[in-house]
């Protein structure tokens, strides 16, 4: 088990004022049996209330708007959570039988598949070992890590044709994978140990538990991630979502720092 | 009677002149027209709309009980009396609603169930329509206006009054408001059925109000004025539907919804009629399962039967399907108000055989009825 400070910090700014901004963040730790949370804080800049609501997932968002004309909002986000992947979940929670179909973003095309079947002859069944250990492997080897390459539209098809993309993309890629095995598998988005922006993995229910995986470092889940929330795919995990009134184009920092 | 056959004329005028319109969208073009007025009625005795009123409200409490149970616990899938899969693969499935408990804890206020009479007198349920039915208010006007053109009809023969039709609908919403006023949403005029929208926010007092008027501010739901003061808004008729609702919970492309409104439903501070991801309960898929529904949640048999149907997704049902495919009607699951409806004997062979082919790759999409 392991005690993490997380600081969560987003500015978007606006080259020409904008009103009636509405928004929900999911920038805020889940609660279950592996992670337990203290001191949770949220504000926003220009002020004003934010409401904190559990989604059908059992995430928390933040929900509030902006009426007046602003030209940034700041939100940041703190607190400590001790973090413990050794204790079981599959107790308190069942995988959902909607986590074993594709989603919006997982749905595979033929060139999916393929590579998935190619994989398949690889895997030889006497070395043994673990066989989404394999996979994981083996998307690790082949895709690479490429910012800007991808946007957050891209699907799990689109981004395995292209070769590169961030960690949405090896997430979604992984999670088509499961589930095309029949493995019920959920999008992760939370922070890892470290400085620099959020991330995404995925975790797959075998065996009665949640094991998660990150395709984008090639390795496990460890006390060392902070989950956000988790849901089908980005689509329901999306840390920052809001829309709001106004002719305007938009800049966005993030900043992320977990430390022990 | 027969004066309502006389006046069948003047009845269309006036029908067209208060607009009494339904639009159909046909190759992405928007086409309106009137409703045509029969003036021949379909005369239900009261004997028998008794029997259909009972086996109705039974039917709508079960998927009503349904609903509640898919977005919480979910016990009529652990105790293996629909499967899984047609509940979590169906596009009406909306796990944005999960756990939450619309106010009144009622899901479908406003229930469209189309029933058919069979050729042996019997009565069978076509379909379910649990999201954003139309056409109450067509029968009401249409009503309005033969009371006035034939009042001797009315008074000679004992008819059962549909004039409450509004007054309920307000009790209705009155029932589940949270606090404040109750409106009607309707995307717009180019949506099918703006008349019956227009009509029924007039006729049940509610304000008709479009997307641009209502605002989300501190988890309060309000409709903004004229000069810029506010209501807050305690039901809303929305005849919006659910994947427009909201882009911060639904499609982020939507720009007809009224932003973070799911948030403020899912902390009870708004009604909402009816209830969204009521999607589920009326796929034709599911269906196929509300007789068991019935059986499981009230106890109790269906007083009114489903017409023959048969699930692509059965083995057993799949073969008499693929065998009879030329004088069944095969429906497309997630599809309503008629689209997705294919005739086998409009078929020629090779199309029939074409459709062999999509029911045996997608078993699970497929409904066929034998009406």
């Amino acid at each position: 088990m392991r005690r993490l400070k997380f600081h969560y910090q987003m500015e978007l700014t606006f080259d020409r004022p904008v009103k009636e901004h509405h928004f929900v963040f999911r920038c805020l730790p889940m609660e279950d049996r592996q992670q337990n949370c203290y001191g949770l804080t949220c504000q926003i800049r220009p002020s004003g209330r934010l409401f904190v609501l559990t989604d059908g997932f059992g995430n928390r968002t933040c929900v509030g708007e902006a009426m007046e004309f602003h030209d940034s909002l700041q939100v940041e986000a703190s607190g400590t959570v001790f973090v413990d992947r050794s204790r079981e979940t599959a107790e308190a929670e069942d995988a959902h039988p909607l986590f074993r179909f594709a989603s919006a973003y997982t749905v595979p095309d033929e060139g999916l598949c393929r590579y998935l079947e190619e994989a398949d002859r690889g895997w030889n069944r006497e070395v043994g070992g673990d066989y989404l250990m394999y996979l994981m492997n083996r998307l690790y080897e082949d895709f690479s890590y490429a910012p800007g390459t991808t946007d957050v539209t891209t699907t799990a098809a689109q981004a395995l044709a292209g070769g590169q993309g961030v960690c949405q993309d090896y997430a979604h890629i992984f999670l088509a994978f499961c589930r095309l095995k029949g493995y019920p598998a959920r999008y992760v988005a939370g922070m890892m140990e470290g400085e620099g922006a959020t991330h995404a993995w995925v975790e797959v229910y075998t065996d009665g538990v949640w094991t998660g995986f990150d395709p984008t470092n090639n390795r496990l889940a460890d006390d060392g991630y902070i989950k956000l929330s988790h849901g089908r795919d980005f689509g329901d995990c999306t840390v920052d979502k809001g829309c709001f009134k106004g002719f305007a184009s938009q800049r966005q920092n993030i900043y992320v720092k977990v430390e022990e | 009677m027969y004066e309502l056959i006389d006046h069948t004329e003047n009845i269309n005028r006036l029908l067209a002149r208060y607009g009494v319109k339904f639009g159909i969208y046909k190759n992405s073009q928007f086409h309106e027209q009137l409703f045509p007025f029969d003036p021949l009625p379909r005369v239900i005795e009261a004997e028998e709309f008794e029997f259909l009123n009972r086996g109705l409200s039974q039917r709508v409490q079960a998927l009503n009980l349904f609903l509640a149970d898919i977005y919480s616990e979910k016990k009529i899938i652990k105790e293996g009396v629909i499967p899984a899969d047609f509940v979590y693969s169906s596009k009406g499935y909306l796990p944005q609603c999960q756990g939450i408990v619309p106010p009144g804890k009622i899901y479908s206020h406003i229930s469209g169930i189309d029933l058919v009479q069979g050729k042996d007198e019997n009565w069978y349920i076509l379909e379910d329509n649990l999201r954003i039915p139309s056409g109450a208010s067509y029968p009401m006007i249409a009503r309005e206006l033969t009371r006035q053109a034939a009042p001797s009809t009315f008074s000679r023969t004992r008819i059962i009054d549909n004039r409450n039709y509004a007054a309920m609908l307000k009790e209705t919403m009155d029932y589940v408001n949270t606090g404040g006023i109750n409106v009607v949403l309707t995307p717009g005029r180019y949506n099918a059925a703006f008349f019956e929208h227009s009509y029924l926010a007039e006729r049940s007092g509610a304000i008709l109000s479009m997307p641009q008027d209502l605002f989300v501010e501190d988890n309060k739901l309000y409709y903004r004025q004229y000069g810029g003061s506010r209501l807050q808004v305690g039901a809303v008729y929305r005849r919006l539907s659910d994947e427009y609702l909201d882009p911060l919970c639904f499609l982020p492309e939507s720009l007809i919804g009224v932003p973070g409104i799911m948030d403020v439903y899912r902390n009870g501070n708004v009604a909402l009629v009816n209830a969204p991801g009521n999607g589920v309960a009326d796929d034709k898929g599911i269906y196929y399962f509300v007789p068991h529904m019935i059986k499981y949640y009230l106890g109790e048999e269906a007083i009114l039967h489903n017409a023959p149907t048969y699930l692509a997704f059965y083995e057993e049902d799949r073969k008499f399907i693929l065998e009879h495919l030329n004088r069944l009607v095969v429906k497309d699951v997630s599809e309503a108000g008629g689209y997705g409806v294919i005739f086998g004997s409009d078929l020629t062979r090779e199309k029939l055989e074409d459709l062999a082919e999509v029911i045996k790759a997608e078993p699970r999409r497929s409904l066929i009825s034998s009406i």
